[in-house]
């Protein structure tokens, strides 16, 4: 059984005149159940007497209380309903009391067993109904004794879903009680309720019995008033079933689902605020720490941060600089070495050197030789002539030569 | 599916609903009352890393210092050479005036000077390098490489010569009137009076 949240329900089970109260806690460990008293002739016994014995285990009944009637004062009969808009089948209900049992519709309280057999996949519906005044009595009785009210009244049949049959694939759960009345169950769920019993059919089902054993029944299983007290405390537990106990005729039920989901809801909705919230504020604190070791530090920070600006300024400064002259360098080794090769025989009438190359302008006895001599000059390459090499009036050979100067030292072509 | 399912299923999808509201509106709304849409946590992750870095800066204070001083110290050697002014205009008649004393005190005739564009290495440094164009006349090319030389080795200033135009008929064989053309470059060190006070 899976139950999110923890709950202790009591159960009162009329058993002939006797009153036998049962209570069930679970808890995130487990389910317990211990049985408190067995009130004999707790009907026809004198109020305080029977007050008398109620005083002393008042205080270990819940506030959850469920009377469990026997399956004689009940009848049934499968209908097709369902606990969905249970309260506002009231005048279908009735019509069904009137025609099919043997209580007027104003005497009749009413309850109904909705189930969904094993592998099926529609619910079914088996109605029960009881006189309210035979009913009545006992409930007022108890709240005599008891300060608790009595939440719901259930008949013992519903009661035997909780069990805990769902390791047999097939049980029966005989009810003796006047009556034979049988319920059918696979893996713990209702197939047939309060069917009459069937001997044949019994053969291959577990048998379980609610009442005396005798040769019919041997080798059954007894169930125990204490067992089905039990189970009428689980019943809301039960997989595949759904109920409306007996006279809630007016608002529905509240699941007991719902509260526990919404509970369920509510912690989960508080864990994530609350977390979010937690984490929020941890962060805003871990802030301010923050900010308050930065100002303690802020005027040395302050310093070394300057010391920084202005090295690194420095650095830069230092670093533009040298790769600014870094291809610096003197001009007259090339320039020299421009005028070189124009030989002593001869004139240089020009000589431009720019950072991209050099350009001579003269006159010799061969043009050829000094055109020659830059291409050997190790400063310059690709010498050319650039002008016609003409006859001048000293009788030498004009010339206009051009030559790339192998390295740069700097400037801008 | 059971009941059981259905309200399970109800109370996922309710969890994952309270989650996406939180996450999307709830925490985007608080992370936009911080201004600039962060939330606390990026806040105080961000504060915590700049600490960090806030330490690990003044424990490197030593090293800071002790490049600071030979910085200091190289700069100070350099700065010697440069031509220090508020605008390249002022530097670029500092130059003049540096290469006019040179010619006038090695005998030569007042040069003519044109300045050219500067060249900017980068323009958020106060480095520039300045040019100007040499014009004079000499009547040998001793004089001529001379005062390359001269311009290339003056110890007050960190200059270079680009371009040399000796023209002068039968040079050098003959000592004749040579004009002599230099594009001359030096380092300058320009920082506005405003960028100073700024700074």
């Amino acid at each position: 059984m899976i139950n999110l949240l923890p709950f202790t329900r009591t159960a009162l089970l009329i058993e002939g005149d006797a009153l036998l109260i049962v209570s069930v806690r679970s808890t995130f460990t487990g389910t317990s159940s211990r049985t408190h008293e067995r009130i004999e002739g707790f009907l026809t016994e004198p109020l305080d007497a029977i007050r008398a014995k109620g005083r002393a285990i008042e205080k270990t009944i819940s506030d959850d209380v469920v009377l469990v009637v026997p399956a004689s004062w009940c009848a049934s009969r499968p209908v097709p309903m369902t606990t969905q808009g249970w309260h506002a089948k009231r005048e279908a209900r009735d019509e069904l009391v009137e025609a099919y049992f043997p209580f007027g519709a104003r005497e009749a309280i009413v309850g109904l067993l909705e189930f969904t057999p094993a592998g099926a996949s529609e619910t079914q519906g088996s109605l029960f109904v009881a006189s309210s005044s035979q009913v009545g009595a006992w409930r007022e009785r108890i709240e005599q004794v008891f300060s608790a009210r009595i939440g719901e009244v259930l008949p013992s049949t519903m009661c035997t879903a909780g069990l805990g049959l769902q390791r047999h694939e097939r049980a029966l759960v005989l009810e003796r009680d006047g009556r034979e009345l049988a319920t059918s169950y696979a893996w713990g769920r209702p197939s047939a309720v309060a069917e009459p019993f069937d001997e044949d059919e019994a053969r291959d089902a577990e048998l379980y019995v609610v009442g005396r054993i005798d040769e019919s029944t041997r080798g059954a299983r007894q169930v125990t008033p204490e067992q089905l007290a039990v189970g009428a405390c689980l019943l809301p537990y039960v997989p595949g079933v759904r109920y409306r106990a007996l006279g809630d005729a007016g608002k529905p039920r509240l699941d007991r689902r719902v509260p526990l989901a919404a509970a369920v809801t509510l912690l989960a909705v508080a864990g994530v605020l609350g977390s979010s919230a937690l984490s929020d504020a941890r962060a805003r604190a871990g802030q301010e720490r923050v900010e308050q070791q930065m100002a303690a530090h802020e005027n040395e920070l302050g310093d070394v941060q300057q010391l920084r600006d202005e090295t690194t300024r420095l650095a830069s400064s230092l670093d533009q600089i040298a790769q600014t002259t870094g291809q610096w360098s003197s001009v007259l080794p090339e320039l020299e070495q421009a005028l070189g090769v124009v030989p002593l025989d001869g004139f240089a009438h020009r000589i431009e050197l720019t950072p991209g190359r050099v350009t001579i302008t003269g006159e010799s006895a061969k043009s050829l030789a000094v055109l020659e001599s830059l291409e050997n000059t190790p400063a310059f390459e690709s010498a050319r002539q650039t002008g016609t090499v003409s006859r001048s009036p000293r009788e030498l050979e004009t010339f206009s030569l051009q030559a790339r100067r192998a390295t740069t030292n700097g400037g801008v072509e | 599916m059971s009941p059981r399912r259905k309200l399970l299923l109800g109370v996922l999808a309710a969890l994952i609903a309270i989650v996406l509201l939180d996450k999307l509106v709830l925490t985007g709304q608080a992370n936009a009352a911080n201004g600039d849409g962060t939330s606390p946590q990026e806040i105080y992750r961000a504060r915590a890393a700049l600490l960090d870095r806030q330490r690990a800066l003044i424990d490197q204070r030593d090293e800071w210092q002790l490049a600071n001083s030979r910085a200091l110290e190289e700069w100070e050697a350099l700065a010697e050479k440069l031509i220090v002014a508020q605008s390249v205009e002022i530097a670029e008649g500092e130059l003049r005036e540096r290469l006019v004393t040179i010619a006038m005190e090695m005998g030569l005739p007042r040069p003519d000077a044109r300045a050219l564009t500067p060249i900017v290495p980068d323009e958020a440094s106060p480095i520039r390098v300045i040019r100007y164009n040499l014009l004079l006349s000499t009547e040998n090319w001793e004089s001529a490489f001379a005062l390359i030389d001269r311009i290339e080795t003056d110890p007050s200033t960190i200059a270079n010569i680009t371009e040399v135009m000796l023209d002068g008929p039968g040079l050098p064989q003959f000592e004749t009137e040579l004009t002599i053309s230099l594009t001359v470059q030096a380092i300058a060190l320009v920082e506005s009076q405003r960028g100073r006070d700024a700074s």
